[in-house]
């Protein structure tokens, strides 16, 4: 009788153990049962980067993979350029003309599929020591370049130009100030940079304060009230400027002047480069975003279009243009083009997924339902604007 | 016809055996290997009140996985035995990341047949950490099986089991509630038992 007991009271004490052992799953991004049964076969693309799609003759889309940079015109796939162990190829620009320049890790020149190479240079930085790096190439062309100032070699000065030298951008020298990110709007990489697709470029020291500039190719302007905040992505939408942070705060201004008033938090995390892509249907402004978390839903703001204040609305979206890319790490998009007033249509590349061809109607993109507009399944895109 | 000749065999098998003089006595110990795979059968979420069944992809999202346990058993009566087992399974889901489980439960096992030829039906009752991705927990572990083991000697005997194992997951926090769920795995293995 007295071991029955014990038995009992035993079995009774483990299970009560277990049942508050049952709450630790606290640093997971979803449920692990959901992450496991949302997961998805990689398909053995790894996308990194999409690049422009060219229309002058059979249309045909060109990209960057783990393996390197490749082209298609849907009925053949073309590697023009292998990304080979030591030299690496870290980011790539469509010129045009079957023409793919690229970086590697192991040079400070632009080279380019047709065997030409380019040395981006500026009198503001010295390119002749050891200190001089090219950081990066961006889809429209442009370079950023790191090196001690000219005018003051202690100092570190930083020069956003073209990879032919044909246009650059000197930046105030800013002492103990890092590179941050080189930011452009989802789906607009390829863009010239214009007040409709500007440049987001911020720089942060080592306490954390940032400095965040917009370029529109023509005028550098410092934006205020976010020097604490990191920020992820941004959209241009008329004449606003809205900035997603890192931490899920949205921020909003008119774009060419320096105020950003804080409009909403999510508590939400976001990725530097994260997707953030904006439509309108004349009233309301939407942002589509995805969070950090792969396994996480398509997240919208919503407000009133040219509103910066705190109206903000938000929205899950998992039906519609989200019904795979909700369980997906979103890499790179590509704008297709519009139905003038009622949807756009974009490629959309992830990291192991595959790549997928969306609409998001203006009307109903923050409707998590099919009316919000369409994905094609993985791999089965076509360049045809919905 | 030929089902009711194997119903037959099995009866005239079976019955005898359930009247037969108990081969363990109360005290008799049993220490077992086990090895086998363990098949997803359903993943049921509360909250949304789906119901995923089935392997891989769009179903429970978890391919076919292995399992391998130790466990001690000691009788109570002459056809009862209560004692624990622990182990290790693993299951790549369809992104092929890992998924590992390890279970520790008590164990109360029933042989109506037993001798040259064993058939226990147990119950286990515990927990199973559990690891994914970024997730990782403690939680409820319940089973139930069935098997068969062969002695062709004294000591030594080869068994084949399965059954169902059934794994809650409980999220405290708000953001994972809508994730609750319970998995239903069913395993298949084989097991090695030294008995005295």
């Amino acid at each position: 009788m007295k071991t029955q007991k014990h038995i009992t009271l035993s079995l009774a004490a483990l299970l009560l153990l277990l049942a508050l052992l049952s709450a630790c799953n606290a640093d997971a991004s979803a449920g692990l049962f959901r992450q496991i049964a949302d997961s998805r076969a990689p398909i053995g693309i790894v996308y990194k980067q999409l690049l422009a799609l060219d229309t002058s003759g059979t249309d045909t889309l060109y990209y960057r993979t783990d393996e390197g940079i490749y082209k298609t015109d849907l009925a053949t796939r073309t590697q023009m350029k292998a990304s080979v162990k030591g030299s690496i190829i870290q980011a790539a620009y469509y010129a045009g003309s079957d023409t793919v320049l690229y970086i590697t890790n192991d040079s400070n020149e632009v080279k380019g599929t047709d065997n030409l190479t380019y040395s981006p240079t500026n009198a503001a930085i010295i390119t002749t020591n050891d200190r001089f790096v090219l950081k990066n190439l961006y889809a429209n062309g442009m370079v950023m370049l790191k090196g001690d100032a000219t005018s003051d070699p202690a100092k570190t000065q930083f020069v956003l130009t073209k990879y032919d030298n044909s246009s650059s951008l000197v930046f105030p020298v800013l002492d103990g100030y890092g590179l941050d990110s080189v930011l452009q709007m989802s789906g607009r990489e390829p863009e010239p940079m214009t007040a409709t697709f500007p440049l987001l470029i911020s720089f942060v020291n080592l306490d954390g304060t940032y400095i965040h500039y917009s370029y529109d190719g023509t005028t550098l302007v410092t934006l205020t009230g976010m020097s604490s905040k990191k920020i992820a992505a941004f959209s241009v939408v008329g004449t606003e400027l809205y900035a997603l942070t890192s931490d899920g705060e949205v921020y909003g201004g008119t774009f060419g002047l320096a105020p950003m008033t804080f409009m909403y938090n999510s508590s939400k995390e976001y990725d530097t480069y994260a997707f953030f892509y904006s439509v309108s249907d004349g009233t309301t402004t939407h942002l589509i975003s995805k969070t950090r978390n792969k396994n996480e839903a398509l997240f919208v703001f919503s407000f009133p279009k040219g509103s910066t204040t705190t109206n903000v609305t938000t929205t899950n979206i998992k039906s519609g243009y989200a019904e795979y890319l909700d369980t997906a790490d979103i890499v790179s998009t590509l704008y297709l083009g519009s139905t003038v007033g009622v949807s756009d249509t974009l490629l959309v590349a992830t990291n192991d997924n595959g790549l997928y061809k969306i609409s998001i109607n203006y009307a109903s993109a923050n409707s998590d339902s099919t009316a919000n507009g369409t994905s094609t399944k993985s791999e089965e895109y076509d360049f045809t604007v919905l | 016809m030929k089902k009711f000749l194997l119903l037959g065999i099995v009866f005239l098998f079976f019955i005898p055996a359930l009247y037969a003089a108990p081969y363990y006595d109360k005290g008799s110990q049993m220490f077992s290997f086990t090895v086998g795979t363990t098949v997803p059968t359903f993943t049921y979420f509360f909250n949304d009140q789906e119901l995923r069944a089935g392997i891989g992809e769009d179903n429970t999202g978890m391919k076919v996985g292995g399992y391998g346990a130790i466990s001690y058993q000691v009788f109570n009566t002459d056809k009862t035995a209560i004692g624990g087992e622990i182990g290790y399974n693993f299951n790549f889901s369809a992104e092929e990341v890992l998924f590992t489980a390890v279970p520790f439960f008590a164990k109360y096992s029933y042989l109506p047949v037993q001798g040259q030829y064993d058939i226990p039906i147990s119950f286990g009752l515990g927990g199973a950490y559990l690891k994914y991705n970024d997730a990782a927990l403690m939680t409820l572990y319940a089973n139930m099986q069935v098997g068969v083991t062969w002695y062709p000697g004294k000591n030594w005997g080869f068994g084949l089991n399965t059954g169902l194992w059934l794994i809650p997951e409980f999220n405290y926090i708000d953001e994972l509630k809508e994730h609750n769920a319970i998995v239903g795995l069913i395993p298949v293995t084989l097991s090695i038992t030294y008995r005295q």
